[in-house]
């Protein structure tokens, strides 16, 4: 077992600036650096999630287990924190608000809850929004540094499956691969359907992404992907969060084109009934956050 | 030659006030027209070139010379939520515009929806708008023809009285 914790966290984008000011002043004393979600519904207590649990906060602006001390969020709070988070421009994030997320500048997910509208079968966008919850990015230089031996092979990267359940740090590992690989000197590009490993504002990214690391958001798997085949000609794709059959078709044709393929699915050390997912993987890594997100729990190499 | 000056002074100023009720009329028809001109071009900003709600108001009243509710509701999104903003750069704008408060009634609404809905339904709702005060602007352009300077005349033939009396 390996184990891949940060060594050294660098980057830390500033979330307060988009959560209302009201509720703002009681978290300057909070080191959110350490957090990994923050949690706010209407008339419920904010709620700041940590590795080892969560606490609210008081009107001191301290960290507190004692709910009647927790500082509550209104109905006009949530409104303006969805102000904030989609910049007011609801109809400019259809697609992502669809999905039940926004993804934030530093790449932060901020997922939404409330009553769905359905236009032509799909989920337009939410009205009512009545919670959101902001999953914190970090970037941690050096966690792929482990891996990095397991993925490539001289001037060749085999195809890499990382594996785990949500919050265990699959994105900040093809994040940091992505950094690392094209360090060495591959041709790396990112396919970044949901914006979360690049998470690109105006052309650019909050994160090491390596010299000369390609990027495209915003564009489904399929599609992005294949872009980038005729486009970029890499010798690497990285791309989040395999899930239908569309995108193992496209996995498939990108091993196929030579191009080799480090992505991510949600999933636990159960590889049963996933075959078909896992069989064009030469390396599969299993990741936990037992000791932190990023711990390598099991390789399996074919 | 006193009283010549004060004869003058008493048809100008009678006049002018007149004059002044007048353009009050004329200014309103002229801002109900550009708040339609502004919200097409928000409308346009937001349907076709997607911007981002704070752009979009900001390039909406660009080269309208009449107000600035869109900006002035851009800059005050950074403290208040988009409803308040627009609330307040309406108020702080409607003396200048010569707004009636049955025009505020049909404006300050606006603010309320925007930017919180799909594509579609911002669409709607800006059209629904439009059409509101489009009526507006009618009333307003009837009462413009119907007064036809009327204010103004009614001072001058008020002026004329004063200086009879005092004569």
């Amino acid at each position: 077992m390996y184990i891949a914790n940060a060594e050294e966290t660098v980057y830390q984008s500033s979330i307060i600036e988009y959560i209302p000011k009201n509720i703002r002043r009681f978290l300057y004393n909070v080191d959110l650096l350490k957090a990994t979600e923050i949690h706010l519904g209407i008339d419920k207590p904010l709620c700041i999630y940590f590795h080892d649990g969560y606490f609210f906060i008081n009107r001191s602006g301290n960290l507190t287990k004692n709910i009647f001390e927790a500082v509550k969020t209104s109905h006009s709070d949530i409104l303006k924190t969805l102000e904030l988070v989609t910049g007011a421009s609801i109809y400019s994030l259809t697609d992502e608000i669809s999905n039940g997320f926004v993804t934030i500048s530093g790449g932060h997910r901020v997922g939404l809850c409330g009553s769905g509208v359905i236009r032509d079968g799909e989920v337009s966008y939410l009205k009512d929004i009545c919670g959101l919850n902001f999953r914190i990015a970090n970037e941690y230089i050096g966690v792929s540094d482990k891996v990095i031996d397991i993925i490539t092979n001289g001037d060749t990267v085999k195809n890499t499956l990382f594996v785990s359940s949500p919050g265990a740090g699959k994105t900040t590992m093809l994040r940091d691969c992505a950094r690392n690989l094209s360090n060495m000197g591959f041709r790396v590009s990112i396919v970044d359907e949901r914006r979360e490993i690049a998470a690109m504002k105006m052309g650019k990214s909050p994160f090491d992404l390596g010299i000369s690391t390609d990027v495209l958001s915003g564009i489904d798997k399929k599609r992005g992907m294949m872009m980038m085949l005729r486009s970029m000609s890499p010798q690497v794709i990285i791309t989040d969060e395999l899930g239908g059959e569309e995108d193992i078709k496209t996995v498939n044709k990108m091993l196929s084109c030579g191009i080799s393929v480090i992505s991510s699915i949600h999933g636990s050390n159960d590889l049963m009934g996933r075959e078909k997912i896992y069989k064009d993987f030469d390396n599969i890594i299993i990741l936990s956050k037992r000791n932190g997100p990023g711990t390598i729990e099991e390789v399996i190499k074919k | 030659m006193i009283r010549l000056f004060a004869i003058v002074c008493i048809i100008v100023s009678c006049t002018f006030f007149g004059f002044m009720i007048d353009r009050r009329v004329f200014v309103r028809y002229r801002s109900i027209s550009y708040l339609i001109s502004a919200l097409l071009n928000l409308k346009t900003n937001i349907v076709f070139s997607d911007l981002e709600l704070k752009r979009a108001l900001c390039e909406s009243d660009k080269g309208l010379k009449d107000g600035n509710i869109m900006r002035k509701t851009a800059d005050l999104m950074n403290d208040f939520s988009v409803a308040k903003a627009w609330d307040m750069a309406v108020r702080e704008n409607a003396k200048e515009l010569s707004l009636y408060d049955s025009d505020l009634d049909a404006v300050i609404p606006i603010g309320k929806k925007l930017g919180m809905s799909d594509v579609k339904t911002q669409a709607e709702h800006l059209d629904n708008a439009i059409q509101a005060l489009k009526i507006k602007e009618e009333e307003a352009r009837e009462e413009y023809q119907k007064r036809n300077r009327f204010a103004a005349k009614f001072g001058f033939l008020v002026a004329m009285f004063i200086i009879f009396l005092l004569i």
